[in-house]
C-alpha cells in the first residue's frame, strides 16, 4: 500500500511539474485565436496616444496606416473574430490604456441582433480558452475567487494540450527555429506590425451569409459599452463606435431591425457614433467571402470614409 | 458513466478504496451496489437527458430496469430448474432451457430490431404514399443489452451441458451479469471463468494493481490519444462524403480503421486493467487484429469473446465443420451474417458481416490457385516478405469492408466506394511534380473554415499526433507480436530508470495528448 502511494505521488509530482514546464515555456498555439497573444504585445509595444480598434473580423483588413498617417497617433488593430464578444475585449485592453488614447469599437451586426450567434458569444468555449491567455493571472484569480478549481484546471490543460502538439509539429517539420515563439505560429506572415491583415479576403461568390437572422435588439447587450465609455473617461481615454459595413440587399431585407438597432443605440449610448448603418452599406462588389469581409475595393472606401468621420471628431 | 471520464476516476476510487478495507464476506454486495450504480448512471447519460428530459424518460428507465432484473431473475431460477430436470432425468431441461434463452432474446429482438421494422415499414408506407406514424414506436435499446443476453444464454447453455453448475448465490449471479467494468461493452466473460472468482478472496496486490493500473493507462492511451482524435476526420467526412474527394475519403476509412479498433480495444483494455485492479481476471478481447496474415486469423483476433461466442453457441451447434463441404461454407457465412446483425439491424452491418464471411470463403476456394503464385513467384523462399505481404493485403481487405460498418448508409456506402479515386490521379501527378499550386486545388476546400474536422492551423500539429500515436502503437504491437513474453513484463525487468522513462512518457501522452470529449465508445451502441 505505502509503495502504491508513495509511486502515484512521485507521478503526480512529475506530472504537476511537467504541467508547469510546459505552461510556462515560451511556445506557439496553432489556433486561430492565439493571435490574441500576438496583438496583446503589438498594444503592449505601442507609443502612446494610440488608436485602438476593436471589432470582428470585417476590422481585420483596415488600412491601419492611413490612419496613423493622417492622425499621427499609433494604431492598434485589435480586431480579430465576432465571435470573440465585444465586452471581453474590452475588458482585455483595460489595463493597456493610457491618457490621449483613442478606442474605435465596431461590432458586426450578427454580434448586435442575431440572437442564437449572441448566445453562442456567450458561451463559447474557445474564445474563454484564449481571452484566458491574453491575461492569466487575472483569469486564475477570477476562477479562484469564484470556486471554479476544476474548470481552471481544466482550461490550463487544455491551453497546455494545444501548445504541446504545436512542440510536436515544429520537431516533426524541423521547424525548430520557430519553436518557442509565442501566440498564432504563422503570425508575422499573416499580419502587419499593426495587427491588419497582410492578404485580402479571398474572393468566394455566392457570399456567405450566416449570421444574418436578425430580430430587434435587446439593449441588456449593448450596456457594456457605456460602462467601458466612463472607464475610459476616468483613464482619459476617448471611446467611438461605428455601425459596420454590410450589403445593400442584405440591408434592405433586415432595415427594420437595423435601424431599431440604430434608433436604440442613438437613445442610449453616452459616447460618440461615427456613422448611421446606412453610410457603410456597399454593393455586393465590394465584398470577398462573407456579407462582413470587404474586399480591396470595398476596404479603400471604408478605411477613407471612416478616417474623414475621426477627422471631424478628433 | 465513460471510462475515460473524470466523473469515472472518482467513482473507481471510492470503489476500490471501499471495496478493499471491506471484509471479504461483504465485498460482493458493495461490487453489486456499485455495479448498479454505474449501469443506472451510465444509461441515463447514454439516454440523451438534454434532449429527452425527465418525466419523458422515466419510461425507458423503467424499461431498462426491467429488462436487466427480468433477464437476471429468469435466468437464475431457469438455471437451477435445468439443474434438477437433468438430475431427475425430466424432459423438461430442454424446455426451460429454450424459454431460458428464448426470454432474453425476446427481450433483445423487441428492443433493438424493432425499430429496424418500424422504420422499413415507414419506408415501406412512405413509397406507397401511405401514412405511417413511426414517432409512436421509436425505442431507446437497453444499454448493454446485447452483451448481457450473451453472458445469460452462455451461462444457461453451460449448465445444460453439465459444463457450469448453476449459482445458487443470487447475487452472485447478480453481479456475474452486472459486474461494471464488463456489463456495457464485454469483454464477455463465461461464467465458469468469473463467477468462482467472486467467491475467491481477494487481497492487495502491488504487482497486481500496477499491472492493472498499467493496462488501464494503456487502453486509455489508445482512445484518448487515436481513436478520439481520428473520429474528428471520421465524423467530419463521413458525415458529408459529398463533399469530399477521394483521398480524404481514403484518408477517412484508414483513419476510421484505426478508430474502431482503439477505440474498442482500448475499452476492453481498460475493462481488463479496472478488473485486474481488483484482482480479478477478465479475458482477452484482441490480439493484435492487424497484423493477422488472413482474414480467418484477424476474426481469431478481434472481439475475441464475442467471436468465440457465435463459434461455441451458433456456428458449432450449427454443424460446424463436421459437415458436407456446401453446409460448412453455408455455416461459416450464415455466422458472420448473425454477427453483422447483431451489430445492429441496418443493412450497412449486414454488409460488412457478409463481405467479410464472403472473403473467408474466397481464401479457401482461392488456396490451390494462391500456393501455385506463390511457388512461382519465389515467395516461399522469403517467408518474412510473404508474411508482410499476407498482413497488407488482409489489413487492406478489411479496410474496404469497413467503408460498409462505418457509413451512415448504403447509399453513403456506395458513394464512397465509387469516388474513392476521385481526383487521385491529379494529386499524384502534381505531388511527384512539386506543383504545390496545382497540388492545392486538389486538396482545398473551397468555402470551410475548417479543415477536416480541425481549425485550419490545429489540423497540421493534430494530424501529425495521430499520425505518431499510430506509430507508437505499431512498433508496440509488433515488438509484442514477435514476443512470448507480455511487453509490461519485460518492462519491468529494465533498468528503473528505463522503466520509469517508459511509464513518464505513458502518462505524459495522456495527459498532454490526450482527447477527453466525451466521446462514446463505439461498441456502446451494439
Amino acid at each position: 500500500m505505502k509503495k502504491l502511494l508513495t509511486h502515484t505521488l512521485i507521478f503526480f509530482v512529475l506530472l504537476s511539474a511537467s504541467a508547469a514546464l510546459v505552461w510556462f515555456m515560451p511556445g506557439t498555439y496553432p489556433h486561430d485565436l492565439a493571435a490574441l497573444v500576438n496583438k496583446r504585445e503589438m498594444l503592449k509595444a505601442k507609443r502612446h496616444p494610440c488608436m485602438i480598434f476593436i471589432g470582428g473580423s470585417s476590422l481585420l483588413t483596415l488600412k491601419s496606416r492611413l490612419f496613423e498617417k493622417q492622425f499621427h497617433y499609433s494604431v492598434a488593430n485589435m480586431s480579430l473574430w465576432g465571435g470573440l464578444g465585444t465586452k471581453e475585449y474590452l475588458e482585455e485592453i483595460k489595463p493597456y490604456l493610457h491618457p490621449g488614447d483613442v478606442v474605435v469599437v465596431t461590432m458586426e451586426y450578427a454580434a448586435d441582433i442575431d440572437k442564437d450567434y449572441i448566445h453562442f458569444i456567450h458561451t463559447n468555449e474557445e474564445s474563454k480558452k484564449f481571452f484566458f491567455l491574453m491575461s492569466p493571472g487575472r483569469h486564475a484569480r477570477e476562477y479562484l475567487e469564484k470556486g471554479n478549481y476544476f474548470d481552471l484546471f481544466k482550461m490550463v490543460m487544455e491551453l497546455s494540450q494545444i501548445k504541446v502538439t504545436s512542440y510536436i509539429r515544429n520537431l516533426v517539420t524541423g521547424n525548430v527555429r520557430h519553436l518557442f515563439d509565442s501566440g498564432f505560429p504563422n503570425y508575422h506572415k499573416e499580419f502587419d506590425e499593426n495587427g491588419d491583415r497582410t492578404k485580402p479576403f479571398t474572393i468566394f461568390r455566392p457570399l456567405n451569409d450566416t449570421g444574418a437572422d436578425f430580430s430587434y435588439p435587446d439593449n441588456k447587450n449593448f450596456l457594456f459599452l457605456n460602462d467601458f465609455n466612463e472607464y475610459a473617461k476616468s483613464k482619459k481615454v476617448r471611446m467611438f463606435f461605428y455601425f459596420s459595413p454590410f450589403p445593400i440587399g442584405e440591408y434592405k431585407a433586415n432595415e427594420k431591425y437595423i435601424s431599431a438597432f440604430y434608433k436604440m443605440m442613438k437613445r442610449m449610448a453616452k459616447f460618440p457614433l461615427l456613422n448611421k448603418p446606412s453610410d457603410f452599406m456597399y454593393p455586393k462588389e465590394y465584398f470577398a467571402d462573407t456579407i462582413y469581409h470587404l474586399n480591396q475595393k470595398g476596404e479603400k472606401i471604408r478605411s477613407a470614409a471612416l478616417i474623414r468621420m475621426l477627422e471631424k471628431t478628433l | 458513466m465513460l471510462f475515460n471520464s473524470f466523473e469515472f476516476l472518482i467513482f473507481f476510487l471510492i470503489v476500490l478504496v471501499i471495496y478493499f478495507l471491506l471484509p471479504h464476506r461483504l465485498r460482493w454486495i458493495w461490487l453489486l451496489v456499485s455495479s448498479f450504480f454505474f449501469f443506472g448512471y451510465s444509461y441515463y447519460q447514454y439516454s440523451d437527458p438534454v434532449h429527452f428530459p425527465y418525466p419523458n424518460n422515466v419510461y425507458w428507465y423503467m424499461f431498462n430496469a426491467f429488462a436487466v432484473i427480468s433477464t437476471i431473475v429468469v435466468n437464475y431460477y431457469c438455471a437451477i430448474f435445468i439443474e434438477k430436470s437433468k438430475s431427475t432425468n425430466s424432459r423438461y431441461s430442454k424446455i426451460i432451457l429454450i424459454l431460458g434463452i428464448a426470454y432474453p432474446l425476446l427481450l433483445l429482438f423487441l428492443f433493438k430490431y424493432l425499430n429496424f421494422f418500424n422504420q422499413t415499414i415507414y419506408y415501406i408506407a412512405d413509397f406507397l404514399n401511405l401514412k405511417y406514424p413511426e414517432h409512436l414506436l421509436r425505442l431507446i435499446i437497453p444499454l448493454g443489452i446485447s452483451y448481457y443476453t450473451f453472458h445469460v444464454i452462455s451461462y444457461l447453455v453451460d449448465v445444460y451441458k453439465g459444463v457450469q453448475k448453476p449459482e445458487r448465490h443470487f447475487g452472485i449471479f447478480s453481479l456475474y451479469i452486472l459486474f461494471f467494468p464488463k456489463v456495457i461493452a464485454g469483454p464477455i466473460e463465461r461464467a465458469h471463468r468469473l463467477i468462482p472468482q467472486f467467491h475467491e478472496k481477494k487481497t492487495f496486490d502491488y504487482e497486481q494493481i500496477k499491472n492493472g493500473i498499467l493496462l488501464f493507462a494503456w487502453g486509455l492511451y489508445k482512445k484518448a490519444v487515436i481513436a478520439d482524435r481520428a473520429a474528428i476526420v471520421v465524423n467530419e467526412v463521413f458525415g458529408n462524403p459529398h463533399g469530399y474527394p477521394g483521398i480524404y475519403l481514403i484518408i477517412a476509412q484508414l483513419c476510421f480503421i484505426f478508430q474502431v479498433y482503439c477505440d474498442f480495444s482500448g475499452y476492453s483494455d481498460m475493462a481488463i486493467g479496472l478488473g485486474q485492479i481488483m484482482g480479478f481476471k477478465l479475458s482477452d478481447n484482441f490480439r493484435r487484429p492487424y497484423l493477422s496474415p488472413s482474414i480467418a486469423e484477424l476474426w481469431r483476433r478481434w472481439h475475441i469473446t464475442m467471436i468465440s461466442f457465435f463459434r461455441d453457441y451458433v456456428y458449432i451447434p450449427m454443424g460446424g465443420n463436421r459437415v458436407a463441404k456446401w453446409r460448412w461454407q453455408y455455416n461459416i457465412f450464415m455466422t458472420f451474417i448473425l454477427s453483422g446483425l447483431w451489430h445492429g439491424a441496418n443493412w450497412t452491418f449486414i454488409t460488412w458481416a457478409g463481405l467479410n464471411g464472403l472473403q473467408m470463403l474466397i481464401s479457401y476456394w482461392t488456396r490451390k490457385i494462391r500456393k501455385t503464385f506463390i511457388g512461382l513467384a519465389g515467395l516461399a523462399k522469403t517467408p518474412r516478405f510473404h508474411k508482410i505481404i499476407k498482413i497488407v493485403i488482409t489489413f487492406s481487405t478489411f479496410w474496404f469492408s469497413a467503408i460498409f460498418f462505418r457509413a451512415n448508409s448504403m447509399s453513403d456506402a456506395f458513394y464512397i466506394i465509387g469516388h474513392l479515386f476521385t481526383g487521385l490521379g491529379g494529386v499524384i501527378r502534381t505531388a511527384f511534380t512539386f506543383n504545390y499550386d496545382l497540388l492545392k486545388q486538389y486538396l482545398v476546400i473551397p468555402n470551410k473554415t475548417t479543415f477536416l474536422g480541425f481549425s485550419k492551423p490545429g489540423f497540421l500539429p493534430e494530424m501529425i499526433t495521430l499520425a505518431l500515436g499510430i506509430l507508437v502503437l505499431a512498433i508496440i504491437e509488433i515488438v509484442q507480436e514477435n514476443s512470448e513474453e507480455h511487453l509490461r513484463d519485460r518492462i519491468a525487468r529494465k533498468p528503473w530508470y528505463v522503466k520509469w522513462s517508459l511509464y513518464y512518457c505513458l502518462m505524459f501522452a495522456l495527459v498532454f495528448l490526450g482527447m477527453y470529449t466525451n466521446q462514446q465508445f463505439i461498441y456502446f451502441r451494439f
